[in-house]
């Protein structure tokens, strides 16, 4: 066998955890219904997102004067002192720096200087600068630019944007579902764990909290739900879930070395170490446990939030 | 504008005029939905220089700055660290520290 040969049978070996899933629950069977909220499109949001879609292909050019939404550079002064400011931006219409000011400097031209009432105040300003966005449509040239999957034609953004609003209505019901659906799926699957494995799931999880994070997380459960609902409230417990969500990833995907030494590769560019250096800080156990339990909980997630829609926008269907 | 820090720039970072300053880890949730409330305001705003240090890879600047729990942002005006905010702020909230730390 040729060096190189092995060399590549090396990095294609599969790498696991010591941990396994003995009997996994089917994900799909556990019902998430009492989750799901009727999905409606709120069509002023909906007429937002496909702006702010198309914003990313907006040409910024000087304008001579200036309109709701531009960058304007500008100088003011007023006797009082109150309003002195040199060459600061503003959005012209969000109001950050004063929105009786702003709201009156729509129409005035670039380099003029005009004394504004602001309240009690007369305040001089001079215009220096004025930037305009100019937004085009949404066509299929542009949705096939935009770079985000699945999106090639303008009906393609338009379904995204529809979808975006859901996400965002979802959220809060999507934790609750994803929380409830990812806690049967451990209770009622069987693992063999190991106790070697055991230890660094903790370390992990003991390395991101620290003791007054723990102390707020367990008054908040107590505070907020019963001890029927299984919830963690020790660092033991909560390594203990990620081992057990780590090896029921583990059933859903295989890593190889060739993964791991182009993680840490990554790292290293990162930190701007070698690749020697960057292993003693991510050993390939903890590696293995955070990434097949990154898996678990994403193929989790995109399951939760696709069902929680088709749900969605069956029950608001069925509502009209 | 939206920059990363690691261990060289962090410092020369800061001394850009108003700066928010953003310290995260990457499995923390509530900061990936704070990623996406400056995105926006970026946006709107490209005057306010943003400065994201992933704690993660760059603990030592976590550490430095004495960073107990993520997200945690930190208001700066030319290298001057005006406030520190610990947990996620509303867009409304941030507009107003924007308000009153650009303009003030």
């Amino acid at each position: 066998m040729t060096e190189q040969v092995r060399q590549k049978e090396v990095k294609m070996t599969q790498l696991r955890l010591k941990s396994t899933l003995t009997q996994g629950w089917d994900y799909s069977s556990i019902d998430i219904r009492s989750f799901a909220i009727p999905l409606r499109p709120d069509m002023d949001r909906y007429a937002r997102d496909i702006k702010n879609f198309c914003k990313a292909f907006a040409k910024k050019e000087e304008a001579l004067d200036v309109a709701d939404q531009d960058m304007v550079t500008l100088s003011c002064s007023s006797e009082n002192g109150k309003f002195q400011k040199e060459h600061i931006t503003v959005r012209v219409g969000l109001g950050l720096y004063s929105r009786e000011l702003e709201s009156q400097l729509t129409g005035l031209s670039v380099g003029e200087t005009k004394s504004l009432r602001v309240g009690k105040d007369l305040v001089e300003v001079t215009i220096e600068k004025s930037v305009r966005e100019v937004i085009p449509e949404l066509t299929d040239e542009l949705a096939a630019k935009s770079g985000v999957p699945g999106i090639q034609t303008a009906e393609d953004a338009r379904t995204w944007c529809r979808f975006k609003q859901y996400d965002e209505a979802l959220e809060e019901a999507g934790d609750e579902a994803f929380a409830y659906l990812a806690g049967e799926v451990i209770k009622h699957s069987t693992f063999q764990l190991d106790e070697g494995e055991l230890a660094v799931s903790v370390g992990i999880i003991s390395k991101i909290m620290n003791l007054d994070s723990l102390e707020s997380l367990k008054e908040e459960y107590e505070e907020n739900n019963t001890p029927e609902q299984g919830l963690h409230i020790s660092v033991e417990e909560i390594g203990k879930d990620t081992l057990m969500s780590a090896a029921y990833g583990q059933s859903m995907m295989q890593l190889t070395e060739e993964d791991y030494e182009a993680y840490l590769e990554k790292c290293a560019t990162a930190q701007r170490v070698s690749v020697e250096e960057i292993r003693d800080r991510y050993p390939l156990t903890e590696y293995l446990i955070n990434t097949y339990n990154d898996h678990f909980i994403n193929t989790m997630e995109a399951y939760v939030f696709r069902r929680l829609k088709e749900l969605g926008e069956a029950m608001a269907k069925d509502a009209e | 504008m939206i920059s990363y820090a690691d261990y060289d720039t962090y410092n020369a970072l800061l001394n850009q005029g108003f700066t928010i300053v953003d310290f995260y880890s990457e499995t923390c949730g509530p900061c990936k939905v704070f990623s996406k409330i400056l995105e926006e305001i970026t946006y709107d705003l490209p005057f306010v220089n943003i400065v994201k240090v992933n704690l993660t890879n760059f603990p030592k600047i976590g550490e430095e700055n004495e960073i107990d729990a993520v997200p945690t942002v930190f208001f700066v005006k030319e290298g001057q660290i005006l406030e520190r905010v610990v947990g996620l702020m509303e867009q409304d909230e941030v507009m107003e520290k924007i308000s009153q730390y650009y303009y003030g």
